[in-house]
C-alpha cells in the first residue's frame, strides 16, 4: 500500500492538477470554461478554419481550444492546474 | 490515499469520452453518409416504380444548355422556373434540417443558402454557355474566381457561412460520386493508390518535419501541424494532429494560410500545367490527387481539368481513388503517431497524454465508409442489367440524375471555397514557416508527377 501511494505521489507531482468538486469527481477539459468544442463555436474562435476544413467533421472528432493556453487540446484532456468549472 | 484516489480519478479522466452513437447525427461526415445514400435509395426506388421523372427533375440543372443569347437562356429559366423552386426547397429542406441538427442556426443558413443557391444557379448558366469552353470558364473555376471576389471586394456577414459549408457538400458528394463508381475499379484501383498515397504520405510529412526543426529551428509541433497538413488533407488534418502534439493557436493560423494559399493557387495552376503537358485525364486525376492538400480544392482542380479535357469522368476517378482511399485514411495515423513522439520523445512523459490507437477510427473521416456503401450497393442493383438495358434504362433513370445532384453539391461547395476565403481572415505567416511548406510542396509536386505521370503512368492512363 505504502509502495503504491508512493508511487502515486511521484506520478502526481509529474502531473500536477487539481479536481473540481463534479459529483463525479473527475475534471475533463469539455467541462472547463476555457475550453471551446463546440464546432459553431470553434469555428467562429478559428478564422478560417471552415474556408477548406470544418468543425463539424469526423476528424476534428473531439479536439477543442483551450483558451487559457491558447493550444489545442481533446475534450477529455484531464491534467490541468488551471482547471475551472464551467459548469457543463 | 488521497493522490491514490485522485490518480484512479485521473486515469478515469483520461478514457475517451461516450462518443458512439451522438457522432451519428452530430458529425457532418455521417450526414453525408446517410443523405448520399438516400438520394441513391430514392432514385432506385422512383426507378423501380417507373418514377424517374421525378427524381430527373429534380436533379436538374442548366450546365448543358449551350445557350447563345441571353434570350435564350431567359426563355428556358421561364419555363423551368417551377421546377427550379422545386429543387431549391428539396435542398433547402435536405440541408437545413440537417445542419440544423448540427447546431448550426437555422434564421442563418436560410438566407446565406438562398444566396449560395442562386448564385450556384448563375455558376451553371455560365458554364452552360455555348462559348465557355473557349474562354476556359469551367463552372469550379468560375465559381471559385467570382466566389473570392464577392469575398473580398464586398463584405459578406460572417453569419453568412452558416450555409458555405465547403466540407459538407463536398463529402456528400463524394458518397453520390460511390453511387457511379464501380466497385470493381475501386478494388482494382484501390492497392495502386494506397502505395502511391503511402510513399507521397511519408516523404512529404518527413520532409517538412525535418526541413522545418533542422533548416529553420521551427517548433516541432508546428513542424508537426503543417507537415501532416501538406502531407494528408490540409487543414482538417492539422487539426487531428494539433490535439496530439498539443500544438498553440498560431501554429494551426500558419496551417490554415499556408494550405489555403497553396491550395488556392494548385487549383488554378495544375490543370494549366496538366493541358500543356499533354496528360491524359486518369493521369492529371492522380497527380492533382497526390499534390492537392484539401478535397475540396482537388476535386475544384480535377474536375476543372476534365472539363478542359471533355473527360471529367476519368480525373474524378483518379483524383478520387488518389486523394480520398488513399491519402485521407492517413489522418488517423499521423495522429497517433505524433501522439507517440509528442509523449514519449519531447516531453517524456510529462503530459501525461498516452496515444491511443483507438484515435485512427476516432478520426477516420467516415463519409469514406458512404463512398464503399454507395460503390457496393449501386454495383450490386446495376449487376441485375445487361449492358443495353444498363445504358438505356439505368443510366438515363437513376445514374445520369445522380451524377447532376453530385454536380450541384460540387457546385455548392467550389462557390463556397471562394465566399468563405476572405484573405483579410488569414494571418500572416513567418519566412520560415512558408519556406519549410514550400519545400514540401515542391517536393509533393515533383514526386506526384513522377509517381503519377512515369511509374504509374499506364495504370492512371487506363482509369475511364
Amino acid at each position: 500500500m505504502l509502495k503504491q501511494q508512493a508511487k502515486a505521489k511521484s506520478q502526481f507531482n509529474l502531473i500536477p492538477f487539481r479536481f473540481s468538486a463534479a459529483a463525479s469527481g473527475v475534471t475533463r477539459c469539455a467541462a472547463c470554461r476555457f475550453f471551446t468544442g463546440a464546432p459553431a463555436a470553434l469555428e467562429r474562435a478559428i478564422p478560417g478554419l471552415n474556408i477548406l476544413s470544418s468543425a463539424f467533421g469526423s476528424v476534428r472528432a473531439d479536439t477543442g481550444l483551450c483558451e487559457r493556453h491558447g493550444v489545442f487540446t481533446t475534450a477529455r484532456g484531464a491534467f490541468c492546474p488551471q482547471f475551472e468549472d464551467g459548469g457543463g | 490515499m488521497t493522490n491514490v484516489g485522485s490518480l484512479d480519478a485521473a486515469r478515469e479522466a483520461a478514457k475517451p469520452e461516450r462518443r458512439g452513437w451522438k457522432e451519428l447525427y452530430l458529425k457532418e461526415d455521417w450526414w453525408a453518409v446517410w443523405l448520399g445514400l438516400a438520394l441513391m435509395v430514392f432514385a432506385i426506388l422512383l426507378f423501380q416504380a417507373g418514377c424517374s421523372n421525378i427524381v430527373k427533375a429534380l436533379a436538374i440543372n442548366p450546365g448543358g444548355l449551350k445557350w447563345n443569347s441571353l434570350g435564350q437562356l431567359a426563355d428556358y429559366f421561364a419555363q423551368n422556373a417551377q421546377l427550379y423552386l422545386y429543387q431549391f426547397l428539396f435542398w433547402l429542406v435536405l440541408f437545413g434540417a440537417t445542419t440544423a441538427i448540427m447546431g448550426v442556426k437555422l434564421k442563418e443558413f436560410v438566407p446565406a443558402f438562398i444566396f449560395l443557391y442562386v448564385g450556384s444557379l448563375i455558376m451553371f448558366a455560365i458554364a452552360g454557355w455555348a462559348n465557355a469552353a473557349q474562354f476556359n470558364l469551367e463552372a469550379p473555376l468560375v465559381a471559385l474566381i467570382l466566389g473570392l471576389i464577392i469575398a473580398n471586394v464586398f463584405r459578406l456577414p460572417a453569419w453568412m457561412d452558416s450555409a458555405f459549408r465547403v466540407e459538407y457538400y463536398i463529402k456528400t458528394g463524394i458518397v453520390l460520386l460511390g453511387a457511379t463508381f464501380p466497385i470493381t475499379l475501386v478494388l482494382t484501383a484501390g492497392p495502386v493508390a494506397i502505395v502511391q498515397a503511402t510513399i507521397i504520405s511519408l516523404v512529404t510529412c518527413l520532409v517538412i518535419y525535418f526541413v522545418g526543426t533542422r533548416l529553420f529551428g521551427l517548433e516541432k509541433p508546428l513542424a508537426a501541424v503543417i507537415g501532416v497538413g501538406g502531407a494528408v488533407c490540409g487543414v482538417s488534418a492539422s487539426m487531428a494532429i494539433a490535439a496530439s502534439v498539443n500544438a498553440k493557436k498560431d501554429h494551426l493560423y500558419t496551417s490554415i494560410t499556408l494550405v489555403v494559399g497553396w491550395a488556392l493557387i494548385m487549383i488554378l495552376v495544375l490543370p494549366f500545367v496538366s493541358r500543356a503537358l499533354g496528360l491524359p485525364a486518369g493521369v492529371a486525376g492522380a497527380w492533382i490527387g497526390t499534390s492537392e492538400f484539401a478535397d475540396a480544392a482537388g476535386f475544384a482542380a480535377a474536375t476543372t481539368y476534365g472539363k478542359m479535357v471533355g473527360n471529367e469522368d476519368a480525373a474524378i476517378k483518379s483524383f478520387t481513388l488518389m486523394k480520398v482511399i488513399g491519402r485521407d485514411l492517413w489522418i488517423g495515423v499521423w495522429s497517433v503517431v505524433f501522439a507517440g513522439i509528442a509523449t514519449f520523445v519531447w516531453e517524456k512523459g510529462q503530459s501525461g497524454r498516452v496515444p491511443d490507437a483507438r484515435e485512427i477510427w476516432w478520426r477516420f473521416p467516415k463519409f469514406v465508409v458512404g463512398f464503399f456503401a454507395a460503390s457496393i450497393l449501386m454495383s450490386a442493383f446495376t449487376s441485375g442489367f445487361n449492358a443495353p438495358d444498363f445504358n438505356t434504362a439505368v443510366r438515363p433513370n437513376v445514374i445520369a440524375p445522380l451524377v447532376s445532384l453530385r454536380t450541384w453539391t460540387f457546385i455548392f461547395c467550389f462557390l463556397s471555397i471562394g465566399l468563405t476565403t476572405r484573405f483579410r481572415d488569414l494571418h500572416i505567416v513567418g519566412w520560415k514557416a512558408f519556406w519549410t511548406f514550400s519545400i514540401g510542396v515542391a517536393v509533393n509536386v515533383v514526386l506526384g508527377y513522377v509517381l503519377s505521370v512515369i511509374v504509374f503512368g499506364d495504370y492512371w492512363a487506363g482509369i475511364h
